[in-house]
C-alpha cells in the first residue's frame, strides 16, 4: 500500500517538474501574443502596403559582392542571429521590430534601442512564426546559421546573412545604414573611428613595440585564443599596430591552451574577457584563477597590464561598436601612461 | 571459475613501474620545454618565485596524478557496473550519473552564474547522486525494477530525461558553449586542491571497490545462482553502486565526461585477468589510470599548441584497440 502511495507521489512529483518547464513555455507564449495584437493592428493598417513596396518600391543593395532587392523603405528590420548587427543598430540608433532574445530577454547593452522590440527567439533559434507575424521588410540573421534556416528565413522576407567576422565589420556598418537611412551616421562614426586609431596608434604604437600583447576570453575557467581577424584581435593588431604572437597567428578558430602555454607565451599586455553569459557580475571562477601561482607569473599580470573585461563580455569584438568601446577603453586605461 | 593469475600478477606487478612512467612522461612533455634538472629542482628545492617550478608542481604533477587517479575510478566504476548488471556493454553512464551531474550543472550555470568552482564540483557531485537516487528509488517502486536489465533501462530513461531538460535550459540560456567546454576538457584545469579533494573518495570508493570484489564475482554468475550460494545480493548491490557513484561522480566532477575509459578498460582488463572480479577490479584501476594519463600527455599534442579534449583521444585510441581485441579474441564466448 505504501509503495502505492510513494508511486503516486513520485509520479505526481515529476509531473509537476515537468508542468513547471511548460509552464515557463507558456508564459513566453503568453507574452509574445500580449503584444500581438499590437502588433496585428499595425500590420492591418498597412495589409498591402507590403507587398506593394515590394513590387513597386524596391532598390537593390549589394553586400560582400551579393545582391539583395529589398523594399525602398525598410523600416521593419528584424535581427536574428547576429549579435554583430545588434551592435550596429545600437551605433547608428536603429531600433529593430523584432530581434533575438538571450534566455528570454534583451541584454541590458541593448536597452537602448530594444525598447518596444519584440522577442523572436533565441540566437541560434529564430522563431520564424513571431517573425512572419512582425511582417519585416528585411531580415538581418547571421553567416553562423545553416543555408536551411536562411532559405526558410527568405520565404519571409529578404534575408541577408550578416558577415561574422571581424574584417567585415565596415560592410556591416554601412549594410544597416543603407537599409536604415543612416549613412551619413555610418560615415561619421567611420570617420572619427579612423582618427581616433590614427591619433592612439602613434601613442601607442611605441609603447606595444616588441611587445606581446594577447587578448583572451575566459569561458568555465579555461582560457581561450582567437585567430588574427576575430574577436577584438583586429583591434589590437591590424588598428593599433602591435605585432600578433604566432599562436595567434596559427589558430583557426577558437583555442582552448593550458595556463602552461600561456604563461610560456608570456604577453606583456593582456585583454580578458569573460564569455557572455558567465561571471558578469562577481568573477569569481576569475577570482581563483588570479590565485593561481602560475597565472601571477605572467608579465602582464605582474606588471599590472592585465585589463580585464574592459568592454561589455556581450561585445562581439569585430563590429563598429565593439571596436569603438574596445578603443576608448583602451584609451582610458592608462595604457598610454605606462612606459 | 576461469582466471589468469599470472597476467594479472604481471599487471599489478608491473604497475608501480608503468605508473612512475606515466607520471614522468606525464611531467616531461608539456607545452612549455622544461628541462630535467629543472624539474629535479623543482622536486627537491621548490622555489616559488621560479615559473618553471610552480608550473611543475601546480600545473603537471596535479594532472599527471589526477589523470591516474580519474582513470582507476572510471575503470573501476566500468568493471563494478558490468559486474552486478551482467551486462557487457554497461559503464557508469548508464545508470544516469553524468546526465544528473550535468543538469545540476546546467542549473547552477544558468541561476547561479556567481559560483566558484569548488561549488560547481559539489553541485556536480550531488547532481550524479540525483540521479542515482532517482533510478534506485524508481527500481524499488516498480516490480521487478532491482533486476538488472530492468535498472539500466530505468538509468537510461532517467539519464535522457535529465539531459534533455538541461540541454534545453542550456539552449535556451545561451550556456551550451560553456558547459561543453566544463564537460570536455578540464583535465588541464586539475591543480593541487582538486587533486587533494579526490584523494578521500578514492580511498572509500577503492576500497570498498576491493572488498566487494568478491561478491560481485558471485554477482556476475547470475542473480538466482549468487541466492542460492546465500548471497544478500541487494545489499551487495546497494554498496557497489554506492561505490560507483563515488568514483564516478568524483571524476566527472573534477574532470567532465571522458568516454570509453569506462566501458573498454574493464574488457581488456577481463581478456588479460579472466573472469574473477578480484582480479579484474584492481586490473581494471591501474590499466585506467595509465590509460588515461598517457591519453593526457597525447592531447597536449594532438593540436599543439592548443590543448584537445581528452575524450576526443580515449576514443581515437580506444575505438581500434577495442575492435582489435573483438576480432582477435572475439572466438571466446565472452561478449
Amino acid at each position: 500500500m505504501l509503495k502505492k502511495y510513494c508511486a503516486v507521489l513520485f509520479v505526481s512529483l515529476m509531473a509537476a517538474a515537468l508542468a513547471a518547464c511548460g509552464a515557463d513555455k507558456a508564459a513566453t507564449t503568453a507574452n509574445g501574443s500580449s503584444t500581438s495584437p499590437a502588433v496585428a493592428q499595425e500590420a492591418g493598417g498597412k495589409p498591402a502596403a507590403n507587398p506593394a513596396n515590394a513590387t513597386a518600391e524596391s532598390r537593390t543593395i549589394q553586400y560582400l559582392g551579393k545582391d539583395y532587392t529589398v523594399p525602398a523603405v525598410a523600416d521593419r528590420i528584424v535581427i536574428t542571429g547576429s549579435v554583430e548587427s545588434m551592435e550596429d543598430a545600437l551605433v547608428l540608433g536603429v531600433k529593430p521590430v523584432g530581434a533575438m532574445t538571450t534566455g528570454g530577454k534583451f541584454a541590458p547593452v541593448f536597452a537602448e534601442i530594444t525598447e518596444g522590440t519584440v522577442g523572436i527567439g533565441e540566437k541560434t533559434q529564430p522563431d520564424i512564426e513571431a517573425i512572419l507575424k512582425l511582417k519585416p521588410d528585411v531580415i538581418l540573421a547571421s553567416t553562423k546559421f545553416p543555408a536551411e534556416t536562411i532559405e526558410k528565413l527568405n520565404k519571409v522576407a529578404t534575408t541577408i546573412p550578416v558577415s561574422h567576422i571581424s574584417t567585415d565589420w565596415e560592410a556591416n556598418l554601412n549594410l544597416l545604414a543603407e537599409l536604415a537611412g543612416k549613412q551619413d551616421k555610418a560615415k561619421q562614426v567611420l570617420q572619427t573611428y579612423k582618427e581616433q586609431v590614427q591619433e592612439l596608434k602613434e601613442k601607442i604604437g611605441p609603447i606595444f613595440k616588441d611587445k606581446k600583447v594577447l587578448a583572451i576570453r575566459v569561458r568555465a575557467g579555461s582560457t581561450f585564443i582567437y585567430p588574427e581577424s576575430v574577436f577584438f584581435n583586429p583591434s589590437l593588431y591590424a588598428d593599433l599596430g602591435a605585432e600578433a604572437p604566432a599562436e595567434v597567428k596559427q589558430a583557426k578558430a577558437q583555442h582552448l591552451i593550458s595556463l602552461e602555454k600561456l604563461s610560456e607565451m608570456n604577453p606583456d599586455y593582456l585583454f580578458v574577457q569573460f564569455a557572455e553569459s558567465e561571471n558578469k557580475d562577481t568573477p569569481r571562477v576569475f577570482e581563483e584563477l588570479q590565485n593561481n601561482p602560475i597565472w601571477k607569473s605572467i608579465n602582464a599580470v605582474k606588471n599590472g597590464n592585465l585589463f580585464v573585461n574592459i568592454v561589455d563580455p556581450v561585445a562581439q569584438g569585430g563590429t563598429a561598436y565593439s571596436k569603438v568601446a574596445f578603443l576608448k577603453a583602451v584609451k582610458d586605461s592608462g595604457i598610454q601612461q605606462t612606459k | 571459475m576461469r582466471s589468469n593469475k599470472l597476467a594479472s600478477a604481471l599487471i599489478l606487478g608491473s604497475s608501480p613501474v608503468l605508473i612512475v612512467l606515466a607520471i614522468l612522461l606525464s611531467v616531461l612533455y608539456g607545452a612549455k620545454e622544461i628541462d630535467v634538472d629543472t624539474i629535479r629542482d623543482a622536486l627537491f628545492h621548490f622555489d616559488p618565485g621560479n615559473v618553471n617550478h610552480q608550473i611543475i608542481m601546480h600545473s603537471r604533477f596535479p594532472r599527471a596524478i589526477g589523470a591516474l587517479l580519474i582513470g582507476a575510478f572510471l575503470a573501476i566504476s566500468g568493471a563494478i557496473m558490468q559486474g552486478i548488471t551482467r551486462n557487457y556493454l554497461a559503464s557508469p553512464s548508464i545508470m544516469g550519473v553524468t546526465d544528473g551531474s550535468a543538469f545540476a550543472i546546467t542549473i547552477c550555470m544558468v541561476f547561479m552564474p556567481n559560483s566558484s568552482s569548488m561549488e560547481m564540483i559539489l553541485f556536480s557531485f550531488i547532481g550524479s547522486a540525483l540521479s542515482i537516487f532517482l533510478v534506485y528509488t524508481l527500481s524499488t517502486l516498480l516490480p521487478g525494477g532491482l533486476s538488472p536489465v530492468r535498472m539500466a533501462i530505468l538509468g537510461t530513461i532517467i539519464g535522457t530525461f535529465l539531459s534533455s531538460v538541461a540541454t534545453a535550459v542550456a539552449t535556451y540560456f545561451q550556456v551550451s558553449q560553456s558547459i561543453s567546454f566544463w564537460y570536455n576538457a578540464r583535465l588541464h584545469q586539475l591543480d593541487p586542491t582538486l587533486v587533494k579533494l579526490a584523494v578521500p573518495f578514492a580511498v572509500v570508493g577503492i576500497l570498498a571497490a576491493i572488498w566487494l570484489s568478491k561478491s560481485i564475482s558471485v554477482l556476475s554468475l547470475g542473480e538466482e545462482i549468487a541466492v542460492n550460494l546465500g548471497q544478500k545480493t541487494t545489499a551487495i548491490k546497494f554498496m557497489a553502486t554506492g561505490s560507483v557513484v563515488i568514483l564516478t561522480g568524483i571524476s566527472v566532477a573534477l574532470a567532465g565526461k571522458i568516454g570509453f575509459v569506462g566501458l573498454i578498460v574493464p574488457h581488456i582488463a577481463r581478456f588479460l585477468a579472466g573472469a574473477d572480479y578480484r582480479w579484474i577490479i584492481p586490473c581494471s584501476g591501474v590499466l585506467g589510470g595509465i590509460f588515461l594519463a598517457l591519453c593526457d600527455v597525447l592531447s597536449r599534442f594532438v593540436n599543439y599548441p592548443y590543448e584537445m579534449p581528452i575524450g576526443v583521444v580515449t576514443s581515437l585510441l580506444g575505438v581500434p584497440f577495442f575492435l582489435y581485441l573483438i576480432r582477435t579474441r572475439g572466438g571466446e564466448k565472452r561478449a
